[in-house]
């Protein structure tokens, strides 16, 4: 099917999945889900499926990696074999290890890695159904764990994407809007604020579809940072009752 | 200072716990525009004019003056390296483990102690670097003979010892075991009674952040025991 013959939009203002322009997708998120980590979470966004887990500070190996004055953090992105339509070829790629390093530099700006010099943190986010939107919901993973393990940070980092369908900008693409749509901006911020520590951009847009997709990616981050924070106390409420 | 949260609330980190121009932030939180914030996924305290939050996990990092329990790694040429559960390994020299004369090429060091023996041990300096520096010179520092050793998460710590020791005495009376807890989360156990005790101890842990812990536990411990305390 071609780009032109779908109705991204209907008259109702529905999305191919039933959802408004400006929503996102059902998200679920819970921490703690591992034993054997420091810190664990899995957060679910539509049919998206992200674990992430955290060992650390600890020891890093080899040496040459330390710094002196700081703790560095190990990412790893990872697909699951099952987790799209066909197969996928086990092992790192190219486009793994994009996203590992642009997750990591998401993240290091939240994280007070001063407090642990030469030490290293290992963040693994395991993608288990992909749907769209991996690398945003692996991020809002990797930080809750990041404060599941009790590493101290100046904030949670939510991510979330924005694109353009056809001529509407759409919050949080899903994985048809994300392959068949222009174009789709996933940003990071710091408790869903006005910090942005990621921003890519995939596709042709004008400047003022950037502008658009920018400010409701940004709408979007705040309220996961509201459901993140919601997830880690859920963990203590539950004892209480 | 106006508060937002209440004391003993959980925060996650970024949340905002109080207002105030000056605060004092003692550890676990920062300022930022007169606002205090949380860093940790922990508990608030207020004490005066300043606030704390108690991480509900992490990592031990060595203090100085923290007496912790440690197991030996590796036995060096006149030093051992100490496992303290910690990112950072600990480093007991010899004129720090014995005040005995020793001769490096003539006697053997795992005598003192050897790969896999715990210790109590007293953190004596930590660099910038953070290299750790250890010493058995304290009087409570010991090898340890017997029992056995529980783990909990170092910021629960002060929970299991209580105000003045108060939890700790409580546990070792209805047990009857001797305890020793380490700064960095772990906890020798001896006696009869060690697997009640150690259920206590974490039963402690898994409750930490909740009000009135030590009356709570007073009466599971009658319970479990049969006695009164």
């Amino acid at each position: 099917m071609s780009e032109q013959n779908i109705e991204w939009v209907d008259e109702e203002g529905k999305r191919v999945d039933g959802r408004e322009v400006n929503d996102l997708r059902e998200t679920s998120m819970e921490v703690g889900v591992l034993d054997e980590a420091d810190g664990s979470a899995m957060v679910e966004v539509g049919n998206t499926r992200v674990v992430a887990s955290v060992f650390g500070p600890q020891d890093l190996h080899p040496k040459h990696l330390q710094e002196s004055d700081r703790a560095v953090i190990k990412m790893r992105y990872n697909m699951a074999p099952f987790s799209v339509d066909d197969r996928m070829r086990p092992g790192p790629n190219r486009r793994a290890k994009e996203i590992g390093l642009v997750a990591k530099r998401a993240l290091e700006p939240a994280v007070e890695l001063e407090k642990f010099p030469t030490a290293g943190i290992d963040i693994s986010m395991e993608v288990i159904e992909s749907d769209g939107g991996t690398r945003a919901t692996g991020i809002t993973a990797a930080s809750l764990a990041l404060a599941d393990a009790g590493i101290p940070m100046k904030g949670l980092v939510s991510s979330c994407a924005a694109g353009v369908v056809g001529e509407h900008v759409v919050l949080d693409v899903n994985g048809k809007e994300d392959k068949e749509g222009n174009a789709d901006i996933p940003i990071a911020t710091i408790n869903g604020g006005d910090e942005i520590t990621l921003l890519q951009m995939d596709g042709d847009l004008t400047q003022e579809q950037v502008e658009d997709c920018v400010s409701l990616a940004k709408e979007g981050c705040a309220d996961l940072d509201e459901q993140q924070r919601e997830a880690l106390l859920n963990q203590y409420r539950g004892e209480e009752q | 200072m106006t508060r937002l949260k209440d004391s003993n609330e959980i925060v996650a980190p970024g949340d905002v716990i109080a207002e105030d121009e000056d605060v004092d932030v003692d550890s676990g939180a920062y300022e930022e525009n007169t606002k205090i914030i949380s860093k940790y996924l922990g508990t608030v305290m207020y004490s005066g004019n300043s606030v704390i939050v108690r991480p509900m996990a992490g990592r031990y990092i060595p203090e100085e003056g923290d007496t912790v329990i440690g197991e030996v790694s590796r036995v060096s040429y006149s030093r051992w390296s100490v496992d303290l559960g910690s990112p950072y390994e600990g480093n007991l020299n010899i004129a720090d483990a014995t005040d005995e004369y020793v001769d490096l090429d003539e006697d053997d060091l795992t005598d003192f102690y050897d790969v896999g023996d715990a210790i109590v041990v007293k953190v004596k300096g930590v660099t910038k670097s953070m290299d750790v520096d250890l010493t058995m010179t304290d009087k409570r520092c010991k090898k340890l003979e017997g029992g056995r050793i529980v783990e909990i998460a170092p910021s629960k710590v002060p929970r299991v010892i209580g105000k003045r020791g108060t939890m700790v005495k409580q546990i070792n009376q209805a047990t009857n075991c001797n305890i020793i807890v380490g700064q960095n989360g772990r906890i020798w156990i001896d006696g009869e009674n060690s697997s009640l005790a150690a259920r206590a101890v974490k039963k402690v842990e898994e409750e930490a952040h909740r009000d009135g812990l030590t009356d709570e536990m007073a009466e599971w411990l009658e319970e479990q025991t049969g006695e009164e305390l």
